[in-house]
């Protein structure tokens, strides 16, 4: 990066930071700290809601996944618009009519004190892992990429994050969402407009389309019912629905985002939108992966997009092998990029037979690069068994950092560390409030002054920031568990789901009869997890299924035993 | 405590816009189906 890239994301994170500090001003009370006095308008609770949940990753690793797998990753928010309405109906107006601070607060009312822990405890320990991890993945893709010490990009991050967050609370962590989500939507349509604009002459937009279909990349959507394929429209409605209902209805990341809205209506609005706006979103950001891709048909790409693996296999005993594989990277990329012309210019003269020969062709050409790629991956395995052999996150930033004019490298990476950040005060903000609110304020002191639960609440914030920049200080030990925590989110959701959905529908329900639900709820999607080969969409399907279906068949056992007690003429004794 | 279920709220403000809210998640779930379908024929048209 140049100078001016490093002013320009400079002040890009120093406006963020002073910029929740001063919208964030004025917290006298927790009400204001965790709710920000149920004041926000819907427009700024929408961003916030988008802005949470698009994180760092999302916008580094998404165009990377159009890159490698097509744009199919879409299909995955297809259910959510269809969660957005129902969460509408049922969580939004309840939530907002007991006045909650939590989700958990709420199952207590409804159903007794260990749902409410079982619940908490489920939520701090898959979202505690996972606020490590919005801090950890971004920190290392980008220590990567700007060749810092990934203690250095954890603590800019990290700390950042922890100044308005304890300073401001929600508010803060809303109006920062709010502005960081537009600036990050800015960066990617510029980088769009970028890539298409360093198209070779020759290639039209259409032809730039044409290109990705023919090399399968415009596989958007895929109505083959598969429950091994990880993405097609039925996993995506399904599946995404329930992951959706589960996320936006019981994760109080998200939960606490439209709790701070003014009314139920202005909740509905920011929940609608985010309906409205996010399958678009996606679409938008995967395109611009794939025409990173189509870019990278003209101008000869890396065998490797990670640079620091990519110098660590060519400076270890494994060189000579690297080196080869990228002789044959090379022919091919030729080869492949020749076919190309040559078959845009057959569907310029509408030669159908000619293009239609050449599609077979480029297809095998295609398998045969990615072959390629697979053994450069399997080299650095063998290299270095630590290593991290996919490079997906890495795609989209090697074009910035390599393509982009002067400036601009400094505004993507800006966005980034927005990404980043967004969805980080999001988790902490959320970490903090359960703390205080389901943990402190009802299990250690339940009477105390409004300025004591406001200082902790900051404490709880601040502790939360220092635990993830820790996490991300030390996650690189912790080798394959990382992948574990990505999944640990789809183990718990369906479970967290069915304890909601017995609260919200089913009045007969009570609270021993749900928690036995998500006990063997959880056992049923731990066992599908280690000895099936389901795709993890279904884990929320089955795991909601089981706890509603033992919550109901288990209430109609005590309400037998209850009926029959009744019955009785002389009480038990 | 209560039973706190879905049909025990109300609270149906009138949302700003379409005058009820059936017609806003209407508009929501019709906005999808379009997009797929929209999806779909973008795919084929450039297969």
């Amino acid at each position: 990066m140049k100078q001016l890239d490093w002013i320009v994301l400079a002040t890009t994170l120093l406006f963020i930071v002073l910029y929740g500090m001063w919208k964030g001003r004025g917290s006298r009370n927790i009400k204001s700290f965790l709710l920000a006095d149920r004041s926000m308008k819907w427009y700024t609770v929408a961003l916030a809601i988008m802005a949470t949940q698009a994180s760092a990753i999302t916008f580094t690793s998404t165009p990377g996944q159009a890159y490698t797998d097509g744009m199919r990753f879409v299909q995955f928010y297809f259910g959510l618009p269809i969660a957005m309405v129902i969460l509408c109906i049922t969580a939004v107006p309840i939530f907002h009519k007991l006045g909650v601070y939590t989700a958990y607060e709420y199952l207590e009312k409804r159903f007794d004190a260990k749902t409410r822990v079982l619940t908490t405890l489920i939520f701090l320990v898959s979202r505690g892992l996972a606020a490590g991890m919005t801090i950890y993945a971004p920190s290392l893709v980008l220590s990567v990429m700007l060749g810092m010490d990934i203690r250095i990009t954890s603590i800019i991050i990290g700390g950042l994050v922890i100044i308005y967050t304890t300073s401001g609370g929600v508010k803060a962590v809303n109006y920062t969402d709010f502005f960081q989500l537009i600036v990050v939507m800015a960066g990617m349509c510029i980088a769009l407009g970028v890539a298409l604009s360093l198209l070779p002459k020759e290639i039209s937009f259409t032809d730039a389309l044409s290109v990705s279909a023919v090399m399968g990349k415009l596989n958007t959507v895929d109505f083959t019912l598969d429950f091994s394929n990880r993405y097609n429209v039925w996993s995506g409605i399904i599946g995404g629905m329930f992951v959706a209902l589960a996320y936006f209805g019981t994760d109080q990341s998200q939960v606490q985002r439209y709790l701070t809205s003014k009314s139920v209506t202005q909740s509905r609005l920011a929940l609608l939108f985010n309906g409205l706006a996010k399958v678009p979103m996606q679409f938008f950001i995967l395109f611009i992966g794939v025409m990173v891709f189509v870019f990278f048909q003209f101008v000869q790409p890396p065998l490797v997009f990670n640079p620091v693996e990519t110098a660590k296999v060519k400076s270890g005993e494994k060189a000579q092998d690297f080196f080869h594989l990228e002789e044959k990277q090379k022919t091919l990329f030729r080869e492949k990029s020749e076919q190309l012309r040559e078959y845009l210019q057959a569907r310029h003269q509408h030669d159908a037979v000619r293009a239609a020969e050449m599609k077979g062709e480029l297809q095998m050409l295609q398998h045969r690069y990615d072959d390629v790629r697979a053994e450069a991956s399997a080299l650095l395995a063998a290299n270095d068994p630590k290593s991290d052999t996919s490079d997906t996150n890495y795609i989209f930033l090697t074009f910035v950092l390599t393509y982009l004019p002067v400036g601009l490298v400094g505004l993507i990476f800006a966005c980034i560390f927005a990404a980043s950040m967004s969805s980080s005060s999001g988790e902490l903000s959320a970490l903090a409030t359960i703390s205080i609110i389901d943990i402190y304020k009802r299990f250690v002191k339940h009477e105390a002054s409004e300025k004591h639960y406001l200082v902790v609440s900051r404490i709880m914030m601040a502790l939360w920031g220092l635990y993830g920049i820790a996490f991300a200080q030390y996650a690189s030990k912790l080798g394959s568990l990382i992948e574990a925590v990505n999944i640990l989110g789809s183990l718990f959701y369906g479970t967290m789901l069915g304890i909601f959905l017995l609260a919200f529908y089913f009045k007969r329900v009570k609270g021993t009869a749900a928690f036995v639900g998500a006990l063997c709820g959880e056992i049923v999607v731990l066992y599908c997890f280690q000895c099936t080969s389901i795709a993890w969409l279904w884990y929320n399907v089955i795991g909601c299924f089981v706890v509603v279906g033992v919550g109901i068949i288990l209430s109609f056992f005590e309400m037998h035993k209850t009926s029959g007690r009744l019955a009785t003429p002389y009480p038990q004794q | 405590m209560g039973q706190l279920n879905s049909d025990t709220v109300i609270n149906e403000e009138k949302p700003p816009i379409l005058g009820s809210w059936k017609k806003i998640y209407c508009v929501v779930l019709i906005n999808v189906t379009v997009l797929i379908i929209l999806f779909y024929f973008f795919s084929e048209a450039f297969k």
